[in-house]
């Protein structure tokens, strides 16, 4: 168990730089960082303030060794300014990151409470009208493009009926009004992942002997339902929040586009757009750090809720 | 699995045998075959293929007087909008394009691309499957490794990078795609090979003198052929919708190229007064996603019901 542990914590170190570089190498591949600043052949900028501006921006060395300086600052808590505004990275970053953990987290406990109960009715009452509605459910949320769900929500409740806002994450900590509508898009798209493996979970838990061990000595249904079935079912839907997380991540990337919310997701798309590498590399670098990190927390998950399982 | 996929289909029998109406045949089969999500796919692919001859209008073709025509729900608008003879079936656009046939325009590059996208990934993936699993060992371990660390990068930031530093095109975003699509079917067909290479056919072949790359196409590749388009046809539907959420960010396809992502983005400033701009394009990507799950799970509960954890 513990080589393994330490088998994924190293591939996920691994994933990390590997992630990292990729973005390194591919802003330095284009000079465009440069073009941000001096236009060639318009603003008459001369050869020499372009030196300059490259050994300021220390992109005259090669990409190794610029990715080999970004580590060592990085490690020392230095990510940089920000190409555009000379804002420090480090602050930026700071500035977004509550926005989207706001939208994260309320999406992902609507997401769970929605998913996992309907899961479990799902499965108990199966081939009724609650196995078909949750089924359905599921089918629509994994194929809804979420970004098009978020635009006809604004297009019903702000344009049409004028309940709720469009946009931006409103003032003071928590503005439910301005929550509810990317809360349900985000949240939806997870609640459908959780329901269909905690259906299938509990189905295959309710099929086992010992359940119908559980049933066949009288005990009470509900009972054999919670507390034998649930919580042997629970595995697969806990462990699998990894992917829901990720599936999270990139959905944050679209849907705060569709919503101005002031996250990182909002700020990752500007900077890709800007090509404001220091940014880039700052925002992927957190992008990855988490993901690593709950990939890796799964695993020890895993080993601990269920040693059976093979570690592959 | 197996006993489940088998219970699955008792029940649904089950289910059928109380509905005692006319309908009924008709119905079990709908239950029992994909009829309308295969017509729905047989649809796209009819007008992606055959798109310059089905759609109504030029895509590109612009008539200021139609800009944001409703579609055949608003018929008033017609009546009091005489000079436009042909109607706009489902709308115009803000610059007096026909929606459909754009619409018919955008699916015919977004399968293309998914499908050259989702054929490469498959053949990278499925060889790199064959190859750890049958070779196991060292190659084994990195192929590992390279997956693990790839399944550990959040995808879309990576390609909305990529595309938006070296600019996007039609070859790069196939590219893009591709790297999402390949790391399905690696651990799938790898787990699937060790346990066939077991077996004493593959032992056989061996002792026959079947060199690694002959016991590899011809004896395994066969073999796991029909989990790897289990998998291809679960996956196409996160591949369209990966396209589409690249397209919507602004660094899909290129311009003035239609796609549906992009018509949903670009209808999104119009939302107001022309949402049929945004709507439609979105139903098309949903309808197209949703029958392409329920081909993927049907051919799976047919083919290899093993695969019913995914």
């Amino acid at each position: 168990m513990k080589t393994f542990l330490v088998r994924r914590f190293f591939a996920g170190i691994l994933s990390l730089l590997g992630a990292t570089f990729l973005v390194f190498g591919i802003s330095q591949t284009t000079n465009d960082p440069l073009l941000l600043y001096a236009k060639p052949g318009g603003y008459g900028v001369s050869p020499e303030q372009v030196q300059a501006l490259k050994e300021k921006l220390g992109i005259d060395r090669p990409v190794p060794v610029q990715y080999g300086l970004w580590l060592g600052r990085t490690l020392r808590g230095d990510l940089g300014n920000s190409i555009l505004d000379e804002i420090p990275v480090t602050r930026k970053l700071r500035d977004r990151i509550p926005a989207t953990m706001k939208l994260g987290i309320a999406s992902w406990i609507v997401a769970t409470l929605i998913g996992v109960p309907m899961g479990v009715l799902s499965a108990v009452k199966r081939a009724t009208i609650w196995d078909y509605l949750g089924r359905g459910f599921a089918l629509f949320g994994q194929a809804i493009p979420n970004f098009w769900l978020g635009i006809m929500l604004v297009l019903v409740f702000s344009v049409k009926l004028g309940w709720l806002p469009s946009a931006t994450a409103g003032d003071g900590f928590i503005s439910i009004k301005h929550m509810v509508l990317p809360v349900v898009v985000l949240g939806s798209a997870t609640a459908a992942g959780y329901l269909r493996i905690t259906r299938s979970a509990m189905l295959e838990v309710l099929d086992s002997e010992f359940v119908k061990m559980a049933r066949s000595k009288g005990t009470g249904s509900s009972v054999v339902i919670w507390k034998h079935a649930f919580r042997n079912a629970l595995i697969p839907p806990l462990t699998v929040s990894a992917t829901l997380f990720a599936a999270f991540l990139t959905g944050a990337l679209v849907i705060e586009q569709v919503f101005a919310w002031p996250g990182l997701g909002s700020l990752a798309v500007q900077a890709v757009l800007n090509i404001d590498f220091p940014l880039l590399s700052g925002i992927t670098l957190f992008f990855v750090t988490i993901w690593v990190t709950i990939n890796f927390l799964t695993d020890v998950a895993y080993v601990l809720i269920d040693p059976r399982i093979r570690l592959a | 699995m197996a006993r489940a996929a088998q219970q699955g289909v008792a029940t649904h029998a089950r289910v059928a045998g109380p509905l005692a109406f006319p309908g009924r045949a008709v119905l079990s089969k709908l239950r029992r075959y994909p009829v309308l999500p295969g017509a729905a796919l047989a649809l796209l692919i009819i007008s992606g293929v055959f798109a310059p001859w089905v759609a109504p209008r030029d895509p590109d073709e612009q008539t200021l007087r139609a800009r944001g025509a409703p579609g055949f729900w608003d018929s008033q608008w017609y009546d009091e909008n005489p000079r436009i003879e042909q109607r706009y079936f489902l709308g115009a656009d803000h610059v007096g394009r026909d929606v459909l046939s754009r619409m018919i325009d955008g699916a015919r590059i977004s399968l293309l691309v998914v499908a050259v996208a989702l054929g490469a990934g498959m053949t990278v993936g499925t060889a790199l499957g064959l190859l750890a699993g049958f070779s196991g060992g060292i190659v084994d371990e990195v192929i590992g490794r390279v997956w693990d660390m790839w399944a550990a990068i959040p995808f879309l930031l990576i390609a909305l990078i990529i595309a938006a530093v070296i600019g996007s095109s039609i070859p790069m975003l196939m590219g893009l795609l591709a790297m999402v699509s390949w790391s399905a079917f690696v651990r799938v067909v790898r787990a699937e090979v060790m346990s066939l290479k077991q077996r004493d056919y593959i032992s056989q072949a061996r002792v026959a003198g079947a060199g690694p790359v002959r016991i590899m196409w011809k004896h395994l590749l066969p073999n796991v052929i029909s989990t790897v388009v289990v998998i291809a046809t679960l996956r196409v539907g996160g591949l369209i919708l990966a396209e589409a959420s690249l397209s919507f960010l602004g660094v899909g396809i290129p311009n003035p190229q239609a796609t549906w992502g992009k018509m949903v983005a670009e209808g999104r400033e119009y939302l107001a007064d022309a949402w049929w701009m945004s709507f439609w394009p979105g139903l098309a990507i949903f309808i197209v996603v949703m029958s392409l799950n329920f081909m993927g799970d049907w051919l799976r509960d047919r083919w290899d019901p093993r695969l019913r954890q995914l």
